[in-house]
């Protein structure tokens, strides 16, 4: 049998998916997607209490240490500017936070 | 033609990337069938595969996003169906007794006159379900498929020299089992 009769045999195997095979997979991804973006939005809040605590923490830490511990000293630790210790550390932590969240984020959707 | 679809695809799968769900309809669309018929040359049983095959899809989907846009969409995704298929027949060969399976697609006696297109599809099937997995799977990927050697390496990771006898052997198997049951009327096939 020559081979374009052999062709055209296979041409024939095709085996059809049944009607319903892509109405349920769709169902089943769109539901699966709206539950991964309603678990995605609601990390926000959750990260948002942590870092103002975190923050409210850290302004106190300074506070303490600056003011109570070291102004026995000649003045000099009270000339030392306060507000871009804080502003780096706090833009550390949330840099941290937001990369924890993609990476949980990406570690769910690729070992779905 | 081939590269046109290629593009098609690379399209779609960009879209999909950007959220856009229809366009995961109308890939899943495209390949629906053959990747079942690929999945049934493995497993064998048509609901079983089906079965496979969305989760298939559904891992499809969620993995898109790596697709590197090196080789086609259909390569990956057929290398997807192909390995998830041997995963699942490993799993169940102790349970799925293929023997048993085999015994209830027992060839019928076709009509001798004239064989419909359905009665066509139901024999050629049978007929690829008595062969091994890997022999209906490479003869897909060939004739069906058009895939080259190179591209049937490509997807099933078997060596150039066991896809040319798996070929050899399939076509030789094939048609031993439409013959036996058709006979002469085997041409009514082509």
């Amino acid at each position: 049998m020559k081979e374009e009769d052999i062709k055209k045999i296979i041409s024939k195997s095709t085996v059809e998916t049944s009607d319903d095979f892509i109405n349920n997979l769709m169902n089943t991804v769109v539901a699966q997607k709206k539950a991964k973006q309603k678990t995605f939005w609601w990390s926000f809040p959750v990260i948002l209490v942590i870092c103002s605590i975190l923050t409210l923490l850290i302004i106190g830490m300074f506070n303490h240490i600056l003011h109570n511990k070291l102004t026995f000293s000649n003045g000099l630790v009270n000339n030392i500017p306060r507000t871009p210790f804080l502003l780096i550390i706090t833009a550390t932590i949330l840099f941290y936070i937001n990369n924890i969240i993609r990476i949980t984020y990406y570690y769910k959707k690729n070992n779905f | 033609m081939k590269s046109n679809r290629i593009q098609q695809d690379y399209d779609l799968i960009r879209k999909i990337n950007d959220g856009d769900t229809s366009a995961f309809r109308q890939l899943v669309y495209v390949y629906k069938d053959v990747s079942l018929s690929l999945a049934v040359s493995i497993i064998r049983d048509a609901t079983v595969a089906e079965d496979v095959l969305q989760d298939v899809f559904i891992k499809v989907y969620h993995k898109l996003h790596t697709f590197q846009y090196k080789s086609s969409f259909s390569t990956w995704l057929y290398r997807i169906v192909v390995n998830t298929c041997y995963n699942k027949l490993k799993r169940k060969k102790n349970s799925l007794d293929i023997e048993n399976t085999m015994e209830t697609l027992r060839l019928e006696s076709p009509q001798r006159d004239t064989i419909g297109e359905d009665d066509q599809k139901k024999f050629i099937n049978i007929a690829l379900q008595q062969l091994r997995p890997d022999e209906a799977l490479v003869l897909r990927l060939f004739y069906l498929c058009e895939y080259k050697i190179r591209e049937i390496q490509e997807v099933t990771g078997f060596k150039t020299s066991k896809i040319k006898v798996d070929l050899h052997r399939g076509r030789e198997n094939m048609l031993f089992q439409l013959k036996k049951v058709l006979g002469d009327d085997l041409k009514h096939l082509l």
